[in-house]
């Protein structure tokens, strides 16, 4: 059944802001942050738009309970933006994320969907005593999870998601290696991001760009 | 398996070593999932309503924090619902003169209780420090962050029942996490009687006053799940209503000069029954009210839940009450006693408040607004006309 996504809520901003909807399309997680710690509050729109997907697969995995996840999603963005002003300068926006969602699924596990299956795996893994990887490491190791599992989406999403984070890299690159403004750069990502939404069609971007 | 699960307790009260931090987090980047039967459709559904709910949720966040500019009365209203009414502004122009002196300082209420254990011992919370509180068959009260209680449970045993009491002053509100998981805010002058430890094939616990109920499911040998039980006796004479939960968010108010009992529901199902009227038991759902009164038919309504809640995230939220109701929640909750002088005024009032806000801004603002003038002495506050 296909969905019409332009009729949803896309065009609204979530702070019931318009006009605002693609001025952060562009940018990467780190310019995110950055706004996101200046309290601007059409940024949440965006972080929703590249993350929400992602993360609803990534918790889905661990926990088959729709609502259940529809809760810990929320309340994780909410506390994002609740924390903003006390997040690093250079908190990995990814990373911080993954780590209240992950957070967020290990407290639920009396739900019983899960308990079963999450304290027989957890005993088995103590009980064989694996060693073990430092903080950082993990930190890492959670974000190539969660981002591996784009496996998982829908084709489409999957190929959008991607295309930001190329597109992320590139916005770096070109800034790195051509020495112009990163106004400048946006402006190309920008219009690269036109002809691709052309290509793709209007209602998919309305909503996950 | 008791291992595994005492760990993932702890992780989750913030007790954790680094090192047992270590497996709990090693462990869920190996754990292996099942495939996903979630399809594209779903997800893109899911997409959809999330946005539609962040939405409400951020407006609300947001509304509080810009308190008190006038501009969000506007928005507040849109979150909680049409017919709230900003104070009622009338023809008060004679009530310039602002009554409110204080000599003794009148603070917000914070977080501050009293445990009971089953011994007779009593532990003051806010005083006390972070940490193991007590040990009790099996159960370990600690305290954590600010103002929560959790009760682990490592392994509990036998069907003693060891009941516990915990309660907020006025000016109080405090946090606990029940040994089977569930998670219960207790607003200010209220207490909540629980046993360390469920056994048996149902939870019950006893409120007075006001409380939010996260009950988590927990099911009994078979399958069958594990009901939760909340009596409050509050209607004098042992007279009161009993409500049956499995698993669901709800929220109780229930206090003793009260004429009522306020159940509101956010999720599930919830029985709620009146002690007297045993065979008048009615099934609620979510975002309905029922309340129980000794002289009235249980009556269920439809309710904004994020007024019945405003409590526990942080702010005071009336909906054209009269003076005496909101009196009532600002005595609890600044700890002060009220009386009234001369004729008490008829007029209903509505708005939004932060918590933390001080009493006097509050009071001065309804006078500015309203046909009423306040005096304050020492913790006493006196309504005129």
């Amino acid at each position: 059944m296909p969905i019409n996504l332009f009729s949803l809520p896309g065009i609204i901003s979530l702070l019931g802001r318009t006009n605002q909807m693609y001025k952060y399309e562009s940018q990467s997680n780190e310019e995110l942050l950055h706004h996101l710690r200046l309290g601007r509050t059409e940024v949440m729109d965006e972080i929703y738009r590249r993350f929400y997907g992602l993360l609803y697969s990534h918790v889905y995995r661990r926990l088959p309970d729709r609502e259940e996840v529809r809760d810990i999603i929320q309340e994780a963005l909410v506390t994002l933006w609740n924390k903003r002003t006390q997040l690093a300068e250079d908190t990995n926006l990814s990373s911080y994320l993954y780590t209240l969602v992950r957070n967020r699924v290990l407290n639920t596990y009396r739900n019983q969907k899960v308990r079963e299956a999450y304290l027989a795996s957890l005993q088995t893994f103590m009980d064989r005593g694996v060693s073990l990887t430092d903080e950082k490491l993990r930190e890492k190791e959670l974000i190539a999870l969660v981002e591996k599992e784009v496996a998982a989406l829908p084709p489409q999403m999957k190929l959008i998601f991607e295309m930001s984070r190329n597109l992320e890299m590139s916005h770096q690159q070109i800034a790195d290696e051509l020495h112009i403004s990163p106004h400048t750069v946006r402006t190309q990502v920008r219009s690269a991001l036109r002809i691709l939404r052309t290509k793709l069609g209007a209602h998919i971007f309305s909503i996950f760009f | 398996m008791k291992n595994a699960e005492e760990l993932l307790e702890k992780y989750n009260a913030g007790l954790a070593t680094p090192e047992e931090k270590a497996v709990v987090e090693s462990w869920y980047l190996n754990y292996k999932t099942p495939p996903s039967d979630l399809t594209s459709e779903d997800l893109l559904y899911e997409v959809n309503i999330g946005f539609a709910q962040l939405q409400r949720q951020l407006v609300e966040k947001k509304t509080v924090k810009w308190w008190p500019r006038v501009a969000v009365a506007a928005s507040l209203l849109l979150c909680v619902g049409v017919g709230l009414v900003w104070f009622k502004k009338q023809e008060a122009k004679n009530n310039t003169n602002v009554a409110v002196k204080t000599s003794h300082e009148i603070l917000p209420g914070s977080n501050k209780a009293m445990l009971t254990l089953s011994d007779g011992r009593k532990l003051v919370l806010d005083s006390a420090e972070n940490g193991n509180l007590a040990e009790q068959q099996g159960v370990s009260i600690i305290k954590h962050g600010d103002g929560q209680l959790t009760y682990l449970d490592h392994g509990a045993t036998g069907n003693a029942i060891s009941t516990n009491t915990l309660e907020t002053p006025r000016g109080g509100q405090y946090q606990v996490q029940l040994p089977d998981g569930t998670k219960v805010w207790l607003n200010s002058a209220s207490s909540i009687k629980y046993p360390s430890h469920f056994s048996g094939d149902k939870r019950m616990v006893e409120l007075t006053g006001e409380a939010y109920f996260e009950v988590a499911s927990l099911n009994l040998k078979g399958r069958k799940k594990m009901p939760f039980i909340v009596i409050t006796n509050t209607l004098g004479n042992g007279k009161g209503q009993q409500i049956e939960v499995l698993g669901t968010h709800f929220n109780i108010k229930a206090y003793s000069n009260d004429s009522e009992i306020a159940t509101t529901l956010l999720e599930g199902s919830v029985k709620v029954t009146p002690l007297h009227q045993p065979l008048k038991a009615m099934i609620i759902k979510p975002a309905q009210q029922a309340i129980t009164s000794l002289h009235n038919p249980l009556m269920i309504e439809k309710v904004d839940v994020e007024e019945a809640l405003a409590w526990k995230n942080g702010y005071f939220v009336f909906e054209n009450e009269d003076i005496q109701s909101i009196m009532n929640v600002l005595s609890r909750w600044y700890d002060v006693d009220v009386s009234y002088r001369g004729e008490i005024t008829k007029q209903k009032f509505g708005g939004a408040f932060p918590r933390s806000a001080s009493i006097n801004d509050l009071l001065k603002h309804m006078e500015s607004f309203g046909n009423v003038s306040f005096k304050v002495e020492g913790r006493r506050i006196i309504v005129m006309r």
